[in-house]
């Protein structure tokens, strides 16, 4: 074995991350560790490579047992970690940051600049990676970045590599790539811990997975074995086709109420035209960037239109700028959570009570509405120590929870969702997902956007497919495929 | 593959002189046409020697800013050396260097084990130690060691010996920002304190130097001050600390950490003494140098907007 994990636990003050969590790796496989947002994986990872240490049970690398206080250490011990977070410095060079920390030094004790490029052009041409060593880091593609990270490893010829979501910020090209050279490191002898919530690609390279569940082991598989039913329902205790709300019938949309009409934004070509119910949820579906969030922007912003209107409630739009849309009644969950929906430093109560604030004069006293946030937190079941912990320190699942609980304090009529469930883990996905629907019934529609097509299909009353900043298609969520959906979002024709 | 050749790291780290390098340039130029004399040989030399020991406490002050922290308590620390060495006895010297280590070190600890912010720690610090150099010597005066009053007089190469010696210390600061494992420390600690001790850099270690650095760099500058004055002064350091972290800024140097080098900031020194020195010879008044002196920071410093480490 080149690495055990004994029963370990790890507490953050009252908070139990990890439960008794044990895994083996042997030499030569990549085992994935699955687990929802919050199941206690990058915790155990954090562990594993020495960033924290447990509070209990054992270490065992190589056959010894470990016992470390710095990451340093785990790297001496032949454990390379590739964070999520990059721990590249961006102001440094490549070859600064291979080395940095036991820079090769010349007989006047200074750095051998010389020598420490010399190597790792080697190194990085050993891991398919051509390029100048000199360059600056931050200018580099996040692919090359983690290139960069994985040639790291491999300088200090680690025995065991642990990669965090690798793929999140990868195109499929690139991921391709890096699956290739995950496997040469295979191949090597390596041990491979593989973290990813992505279940495709697990089935494409992992050999076996150990499955977490609330900070406990729940399971391990075989990859051969097993299937994504099964993962899925060890992890989240419950099967995929529950993810998803039932769905009425079209019968039962209600009244529009947004309708665009031939509208054409600024910057795209358009024309969009379509309607959302009141008791719908529609989906915005397309190529990456085809305009999808123009549109949602145009309805909540009230962007200047080149031509067109936009009726809201069967009235003519005027509003300008977002506290404009607040107050007309619509909310906004933005697809860049922590840049545009949160304010990280604030609390949660704050966070949630700020869709309170427009319309509000500066001298106002900021509306606390203790109650209402502390009903609707329940009601979500946002789960947090307390409503004044900062915001930051939440999950993606609970942050996107909060996000909807600021449109429900304020009760608007129609919210926007731009890519529901980014970073959020599987059991919240169905209740934000159920949470929509819910809203839909009550009377306020819902219009989202995703890339994930699935999402879509399962979620949506009506998907609209935009191309080119023009909507090109409609079909009903119930019936649609991803097919008829790509194939109208590469090549259909304006309607 | 690329279309354009991508910028080095440690082109990165020169550019960010250019700015302020261009406006001496420009400025040369301005005086050189309106007041001549303000480039005759003795005045730029004597322009020097005035700067020796803001130049000294420039370079601590970088060492910092490279950290992403900053020096308050400089300005107190020269002025508390100059009180101490005016007091003339055989331990004078080394008592100073000794408490100046000693203002280094509280501000290190304070910032790394108390988590108190650098501003906050080393404006106590500086207030402290303010209060020590009044207790030493409450009004100017005393004298300083011969050794001392000979070091500020004598020439070598035709150049004033302090001057000679500021530029071994920008020498040697260079040398170690560009060049040490420490410098390369440095720029990783600043650019992000967590990445760098993961990617396995002792930045506790780092960021304490930085602090007993500075304060051995002011030690140095109030030793050179109390020469040239020959006496000490408890208020003569007061603005050294603003006047170091505008250099610095001016210098491109980015108060965020990570980027820069000490070839800037060592001409914003330059640059804000020639400046004031041409302002002089044209008759400007003091209030109008002050309002010209201010409004040209703001120019320059605008022009390097704080940024993302490294891009």
């Amino acid at each position: 074995m080149l690495l055990e994990v004994q029963d370990i636990t790890k507490a953050f003050g009252p908070v139990q991350a990890l439960r008794g969590v044990s895994l083996k790796l042997k030499p030569g496989s990549i085992h994935a560790v699955l687990g929802e947002n919050g199941a206690g994986k990058s915790t155990l990872m954090k562990i594993i490579s020495g960033v924290y240490p447990p509070s209990s049970g054992t270490l065992i690398i190589g056959g010894e047992e470990v016992n470390w206080s710095a990451a340093e250490q785990a790297r001496a011990a032949g454990v390379s970690t590739i964070f999520q977070e990059f721990i590249l410095l961006p102001n440094l060079s490549v070859a600064e940051n291979l080395f940095l920390g036991r820079e090769p030094r010349n007989a006047l004790g200074m750095i051998d600049r010389q020598a420490m490029a010399k190597e790792s052009q080697t190194i990085l041409r050993d891991v398919g990676l051509d390029l100048d060593p000199n360059v600056l880091t931050g200018s580099l593609r996040v692919a090359e970045q983690q290139m960069v990270e994985i040639a790291k490893g491999v300088m200090r010829d680690a025995k065991i590599f642990v990669f965090d979501e690798p793929t999140a910020a990868l195109g499929d090209r690139e991921a391709g790539k890096l699956f290739d050279l995950i496997r040469r490191l295979q191949s090597e002898g390596k041990g491979i811990l593989y973290i990813s919530h992505r279940l495709p690609e697990l089935f494409d390279i992992c050999d076996e997975v150990t499955v977490l569940k609330d900070g406990q082991y729940a399971g391990h598989f075989q990859m051969s074995e097993t299937n994504s039913e099964e993962l899925v329902t060890t992890m989240v205790g419950r099967s995929l086709d529950q993810l998803y709300p039932h769905r009425k019938g079209p019968e039962e949309a209600g009244p529009p109420l947004v309708e665009l009409r031939d509208v054409v934004v600024e910057g795209l070509k358009g024309p969009v035209n379509f309607t959302i119910g009141r008791n719908e949820i529609v989906g915005l579906a397309g190529l990456e960037g085809q305009g999808q969030i123009e549109i949602t922007r145009a309805i909540f912003e009230g962007h200047t239109l080149v031509s067109g209107e936009i009726k809201f409630d069967g009235k003519d739009f005027s509003h300008t700028g977002p506290s404009g849309g607040i107050r007309a009644g619509i909310g906004l969950i933005p697809e860049d959570r922590k840049a545009e929906g949160l304010f990280l430093s604030l609390s949660v109560a704050r966070n949630i009570s700020a869709g309170l604030l427009p319309g509000l004069g500066l001298a106002r006293l900021a509306p606390t509405q203790r109650r209402e946030i502390a009903e609707q937190v329940k009601r979500l079941r946002v789960r947090l120590r307390n409503v004044n912990q900062s915001i930051g320190e939440l999950s993606g699942g609970n942050q996107q929870k909060a996000l909807l609980a600021r449109w429900l304090v304020r009760g608007v009529k129609h919210l926007i969702c731009e890519e529901p469930t980014r970073g959020v883990d599987i059991g919240a996905k169905s209740e934000i997902y159920a949470l929509l629907r819910e809203l839909a019934d009550s009377g306020v529609p819902v219009l989202v956007t995703s890339r994930e097509l699935p999402e879509l299909i399962g979620l949506c009353d009506r998907i609209i497919v935009v191309r080119n900043g023009a909507t090109v298609a409609e079909f009903r969520g119930e019936g649609a495929t991803e097919e008829m959906i790509m194939a109208a979002a590469v090549e259909g024709e304006p309607a | 593959m690329k279309l354009m050749k991508a910028t080095t790291a440690v082109r990165m780290r020169r550019i960010t002189a250019l700015p302020v390098i261009l406006l001496i340039i420009i400025l040369a130029c301005i005086l050189g046409y309106f007041s001549p004399h303000a480039l005759a040989t003795q005045n730029l030399i004597n322009i020097l020697n005035q700067q020796v020991s803001l130049i000294l406490v420039t370079i601590g002050q970088v060492l910092v800013i490279l950290t992403s922290g900053l020096d308050l308590s400089v300005g107190s620390v020269v002025s508390m050396t100059t009180a101490i060495v005016s007091h003339n006895t055989p331990y004078s010297v080394p008592l100073a260097m000794a408490a100046a280590l000693s203002v280094g070190l509280v501000n290190a600890m304070g910032i790394l084990y108390l988590g108190v912010h650098p501003i906050l720690m080393t404006l106590s610090t500086m207030t402290a130690v303010q209060g020590i150099a009044l207790y030493v010597r409450p009004i100017p005066g005393g004298e300083v060691a011969d050794w001392m009053s000979w070091y500020a007089s004598a020439e070598y190469f035709g150049l004033p010996l302090p001057v000679l010696f500021a530029a071994f210390a920008v020498i040697v600061g260079t040398v170690i920002i560009t060049r040490s494992r420490f410098g390369l420390h440095l720029m990783a600690t600043g650019a992000s304190e967590e990445s760098a001790l993961l990617g396995g850099v002792n930045t506790r270690r780092v960021i304490a130097s930085a602090y007993l650095f500075s304060s051995f760099f002011a030690c140095l500058a109030g030793l050179n001050l109390a020469a040239r004055l020959a006496s000490g002064d408890p208020l003569v350091g007061n603005a050294f600390a603003i006047d170091s972290i505008a250099a610095t800024a001016l210098g491109g140097t980015q108060l965020s950490g990570g980027l820069g080098g000490l070839t800037g900031p060592v001409t914003g020194v330059l640059f804000l003494a020639l400046l004031g020195n041409g302002l002089n010879l044209l008759n400007i008044s003091t209030y109008y140098q002050m309002l010209i002196t201010g409004g040209l920071l703001v120019l320059a410093v605008s022009t390097h907007r704080r940024k993302q480490p490294g891009l």
